[in-house]
């Protein structure tokens, strides 16, 4: 039987691409800069997937890709953080939290 | 062995299919929580991998903090009223997120197919990692072994040390600076205020000059206002 249980690499890695894709989507053409935040956390969510697959299946020995994972769940939750005390910063001054309309910095 | 297939299979659409309505759904605070279901879909592919531990995390760190952070953000900005929840160039990030799927699906077809590589004189495709070709159709995986987590706690702390300790100083500083950034103060309004004074006292003067009046030389810097004083 191929891969863990019958499930192959390649099904865990498509998956995660899919959910990479989708962040991506979200990210790039979201109006609600929260929802913005929500496609970036979709595409760390593909890049987990994708390193605890290649652990499982490639290392399971070492646990380098374990290590890698727990750095991008800490990464993750600052990001959330920083970010989401910079759109209420952004919401409290602007009233709004459409990035198209932070353009204070444009000449 | 057909019970996993059948659950990854499911797992697999709950996921995909929670994906899409958070970037689709109009009203945010449902996409926060269709947020949740893609979480928990994920934590189940971490069982399937078994990785035990990180599907606990994932549960305590992504839908118990993450997106409880998300949907108060939701709440506190809950005045924005959004005529619609995509922007203009809505369609060129479908374009762009099509494209990188086909992308990673090319890179993924060799693994999928178990491609040998390709040899073309000295050079080999997939590329080598320190000389050795990158198994990556592994037929059946080794197991983990019983005390990996352990392995993984005492890895962290030594040979990743470095690492474990600037991860937390990012943690405590990102969350310092969320705190700084997100505290009461209302900067813009302080500029925006200033502006209006500036531009009333240009309007006053050039009103004055307009009637003949002698205009005072130049019009008084508007005073500082207190950075307390606004709210």
């Amino acid at each position: 039987m191929n891969g863990i249980n019958g499930i192959p690499l390649w099904a865990f890695l498509i998956i995660a691409a899919a959910l990479f894709c989708i962040g991506l989507y979200g990210a790039l053409a979201r109006k609600n800069a929260i929802a913005v935040l929500m496609g970036v956390e979709l595409m760390l969510n593909g890049v987990n997937l994708n390193l605890i697959a290649f652990w499982r299946f490639i290392a399971p020995d070492s646990s380098a890709g374990l290590v890698f994972a727990a750095f991008v769940f800490i990464v993750a939750a600052a990001e959330a953080a920083v970010g989401l005390a910079l759109i209420i910063s952004v919401y409290r001054n602007l009233n709004s939290v459409d990035p198209e309309k932070l353009d204070q910095m444009k000449l | 062995m057909t019970y996993s297939i059948a659950i990854f299979i499911a797992l697999a659409i709950i996921t995909v299919g929670a994906a899409i309505a958070v970037v689709t759904l109009r009203n945010v605070f449902h996409a926060a929580l269709m947020l949740v279901v893609a979480f928990f879909g994920v934590a189940g592919f971490y069982v399937l991998l078994e990785a035990g531990f990180f599907a606990a995390a994932q549960v305590l760190v992504y839908i118990g903090a993450i997106s409880v952070l998300l949907i108060f953000s939701v709440m506190l900005t809950r005045g924005v009223f959004m005529a619609q929840a995509r922007n203009q160039q809505s369609g060129y990030a479908a374009v762009a997120a099509g494209v990188m799927f086909v992308l990673i699906a090319a890179l993924v077809g060799p693994i999928a197919i178990n491609w040998p590589g390709l040899r073309l004189g000295n050079f080999v495709l997939p590329p080598r990692v320190l000389g050795n070709p990158i198994e990556f159709a592994v037929p059946s995986p080794k197991a983990v072994q019983p005390d990996y987590l352990t392995r993984f706690g005492s890895n962290l702390v030594e040979t990743y040390g470095v690492g474990f300790l600037l991860a937390g100083v990012l943690l405590l500083l990102a969350m310092v600076g969320a705190i700084w950034v997100a505290r009461e103060r209302k900067l813009m309004e302080i500029v925006l205020e200033r502006r209006e004074m500036a531009a009333e006292a240009q309007a006053e003067s050039d009103a004055d000059m307009a009637a003949g009046v002698e205009a005072p030389a130049i019009p008084a810097a508007p005073a500082e206002p207190a950075a307390g004083a606004a709210h």
